[in-house]
């Protein structure tokens, strides 16, 4: 716990030394979407990583939280803020459907039910477009006002998306060595066991769908207030509802980080891909995509946080280790003559804690 | 008086009645088997006292409380697990995970059930497969990690599902060694198993099942000599010689 609330702290660290430093408005807008983003892999790993529930569903979650405070503030004149927190409440009372799919459907089928649930979310935005604005969406008037979480200044965004990170990646950290935390784990190695040895399943599986929802309700309302513009395509569709699955995989399930990378590596590409060349080939992107998931599944199944686990790094590490003077290893140390198993074991619970 | 009271179930899938009014007790402190020829219903009743099966009637009484059909979740709470004949585990979590999972059954503090989880392995001498995966370990350890995962819920009863299939002699000897040292913590032990070797020196009370009915029961020596039961398992020409 205090090793991953030093590098949340370092990583908020950096963005805020960006954002007091760099003038370079691309690289800003760079960082602010993957931190969004961040945020929102992070929100799907509560559900896909940490409990095994694979939703490809989170497009529609990210949506409701787009449109609830835009809507509300429109219609009912909400203050933003409220609409913000109502936002992550819809959020997280829509997740709860995609809970009760996961009490019946397992596997593929369950991964096929929530996609169907973002699509059905992008049927409803586009057919309700007297609300909605359809498939074009609404623009929100840009206007320099704080207290609707519309900024003049680029930065100021940067210090939202980080704040959404953080409070995200707390949570995470606060969970995953929970009891709630265990539980979910247990869930997502297996279902029978787990509920054996007294793992709810029904509880434990809507507490970590919710709080899923919770958070990409969150993300998707700051999401809205930094594009300024929301349409179905930006954050129900089917491509959206793949990024944070596809993020947390490229970045590695297992702990709390692995989202972050995966989050900063698939928007940098994405920023590189549409300007260099997305403009000319439309779709290029996703083919991109698909051969980054497919070849960090082959070559790395813990992500790109698992990397440690490779042989020569793992190698590297235990003659650094070696070098350093014993500190807790004393107690745990390995039998003489069984370096390989010890070499292994030691990052996979690293990678666990 | 039982801990476990099983009384008069019925089970059947399409026309095949798997349970036919079966029926039988585990007394805490002593271990109790179910033996029976292949498709006997073993299993099967396991699972309907654990909550992964319903019955279609009859009762499994716990503690006094008529707990049929109860969650399975539930029952593990109240002090009923079991293991499962093919070895499930948590398989990428460390053997010590795996034991921290079974006893958060009963605190909330992830301290508290390291500490026990920790007692645990040290007394199952688990010591050096601690921060190994579940899966990583041979059949024989993971069958003692699968009897630690369920003694770490804490629990009255406990349903052992074939532990000693596919162990080899010795680790038979040390998987009949533990077992008999379960009745000392006040547990009831409920068995299931084909290795007769082991159940004959481990158990206290057997019974018999068949076709998913009650065969005979009573002490190993009884059940040993019972002409009913060595037709079961060698067919009648054998009693009939």
């Amino acid at each position: 716990m205090k090793n991953r609330l030093i590098i949340l702290a370092a990583v908020s660290a950096a963005a805020i030394l960006i954002a007091l430093t760099s003038d370079n408005r691309f690289f800003i807008d760079t960082v602010i979407l993957a931190l969004i983003f961040a945020g929102f892999a992070t929100a799907w790993n509560f559900a896909g990583g940490m409990t095994g529930l694979f939703s490809l569903g989170h497009g529609g979650l990210f949506a409701v939280g787009a449109y609830t405070p835009v809507l509300l503030r429109e219609y009912f004149g909400v203050p933003t803020l409220v609409g913000v927190l109502l936002a992550a409440v819809f959020a997280t009372l829509a997740a709860l459907l995609i809970g009760a799919m996961s009490l019946r459907l397992r596997g593929h089928y369950f991964a096929l039910a929530t996609l169907a649930f973002t699509v059905i979310v992008t049927i409803l935005l586009t057919n309700f477009g007297s609300v909605t604005g359809g498939d074009e969406g609404i623009s929100l008037p840009f206007a320099n006002s704080p207290m609707d979480l519309i900024f003049q200044e680029k930065t100021s965004y940067l210090y939202l998306a980080l704040g959404l990170y953080i409070i995200t990646t707390l949570t995470a950290i606060i969970v995953i060595d929970s009891k709630l935390g265990f539980q979910m784990r247990a869930l997502r190695e297996d279902e029978v066991t787990a509920r054996s040895m007294g793992v709810s399943a029904l509880r434990t599986k809507l507490i970590a769908v919710m709080m899923s929802g919770f958070f990409s309700g969150l993300a998707g309302a700051v999401f809205a207030h930094y594009t300024l513009y929301i349409t179905p395509g930006n954050t129900a569709a089917v491509a959206v509802s793949l990024q944070p699955a596809l993020m947390a995989i490229i970045g590695g399930m297992a702990g709390v980080f692995g989202p972050l990378v995966g989050a900063f590596l698939i928007t940098l590409l994405k920023q590189q891909l549409i300007t260099v060349i997305g403009a000319d080939i439309p779709g290029l992107s996703n083919a991109f995509y698909g051969g980054l998931l497919l070849l960090s599944i082959l070559v790395l199944p813990n992500g790109l946080i698992g990397l440690g686990k490779l042989p020569p790094l793992q190698r590297a590490r235990n003659w650094i280790a070696s070098r350093l003077p014993p500190r807790h290893r004393a107690e745990s140390a390995p039998p003489p003559g069984d370096h390989d198993s010890s070499g292994s074991t030691r990052s996979t619970t690293e990678v666990n804690k | 008086m039982s801990i476990l009271s099983v009384q008069n179930i019925n089970l059947a899938r399409g026309g095949l009645k798997i349970l036919d009014n079966l029926s039988l007790e585990a007394q805490a402190g002593h271990v109790t088997s179910v033996i029976g020829p292949n498709g006997a219903g073993k299993t099967t009743i396991f699972n309907v006292i654990s909550g992964f099966m319903r019955p279609d009637s009859g009762a499994v009484v716990y503690d006094g409380r008529n707990v049929t059909s109860m969650l399975p979740e539930k029952l593990c709470n109240m002090g009923l697990a079991r293991t499962f004949q093919r070895v499930r585990g948590l398989p990428s979590l460390s053997v010590r995970d795996n034991i921290v999972v079974g006893a958060l059954n009963r605190t909330s503090s992830v301290r508290q059930a390291k500490k026990e989880a920790d007692a645990l392995i040290e007394e199952l001498d688990l010591g050096e497969y601690r921060d190994q995966s579940a899966t990583s370990l041979s059949i024989g350890t993971r069958k003692i990690v699968e009897v630690a995962r369920v003694l770490s819920t804490g629990p009255n009863v406990v349903l052992l599902d074939e532990v000693m299939g596919g162990l080899g002699p010795s680790e038979v000897n040390i998987m009949v060694e533990f077992i008999r040292k379960l009745p000392e913590r006040g547990i009831a032990v409920l068995l299931v198993e084909h290795h007769m070797e082991a159940v004959m020196s481990v158990s206290d009370h057997i019974v018999v099942i068949n076709r998913g009915r009650n065969l005979a029961e009573g002490t190993p020596t009884e059940v040993a000599q019972d002409p009913g039961v060595i037709e079961a398992y060698l067919g009648s020409e054998a009693s009939n010689a």
